[in-house]
């Protein structure tokens, strides 16, 4: 994991990544206590799709291992979410925590759009984690996020009350 | 964990159990990120000795 980030920490150096963010299973970890975790969701700051095939491309020609949708970067299976499949991708990595581990600089996304990831995938999973990431969040905050967010394809805010209503 | 051993009462176990799981989980969720990696990188290693080959 170390080692996947300082790769991903020097192609943010180079350009080839303008900006990322942890999220998923270790953003999670970040926020609570370790659970078994085995890829690493990546959000992305990518402005058009040709932008993230080129990103692909240095990875094909570089002869990183491709695996279904991970990339795998130093043993680590690497899923690349980018900001072009949803805009609340674009805020959430802007808006990212900055962080250091071990010495290298990264960030992962606020306990808020961490949850609203969450509420984007909505995978079991992901229903046992938010309520307790709920307890971490700024209610305000991530309300008036999920209300903008929200549409009939995605449902953050009823999902949201759905989790609310079964922690009550 | 030790006090768990010597409570004959079931619901007075129970209570005790859920206190020290809860101060279990606060203080891993404390533990710096990059302790936290380390911990799930010993998960993983751990899981793929468990299974069979």
């Amino acid at each position: 994991m170390i080692d996947a980030l300082k790769i991903l920490d020097q192609l943010k150096r180079n350009g080839l990544i303008r900006d990322y963010a942890i999220g998923g299973g270790y953003g999670v970890n970040y926020y609570l206590e370790p659970i078994l975790t085995y890829d690493l969701d990546i959000f992305l700051l990518i402005n058009t799709d040709e932008e993230f095939h080129a990103l692909y491309d240095y990875f094909r020609k570089a002869r990183y291992k491709i695996e279904n949708v991970y990339i795998v970067i130093a043993e680590m299976p690497v899923q690349f979410l980018p900001s072009t499949i949803h805009p609340l991708i674009d805020e959430a990595v802007r808006k990212a925590k900055k962080i250091r581990v071990k010495g290298i600089h990264t960030k992962v996304l606020t306990a808020e759009y961490l949850i609203a990831t969450l509420l984007m995938a909505f995978r079991p999973k992901d229903k046992m984690v938010i309520p307790h990431l709920l307890e971490l969040a700024d209610m305000k905050k991530l309300t008036s996020m999920i209300e903008r967010f929200s549409n009939e394809k995605t449902p953050l805010d009823k999902r949201l009350q759905r989790i609310l209503e079964g922690i009550r | 964990m030790k006090k768990l051993l010597w409570i004959k009462d079931s619901k007075e176990f129970w209570k005790v159990f859920g206190e020290e799981r809860e101060n279990r989980r606060a203080k891993l969720k404390r533990l710096p990120f990059a302790k936290k990696i380390e911990i799930v990188e010993k998960m993983k290693r751990m899981n793929v000795m468990r299974q069979p080959h």
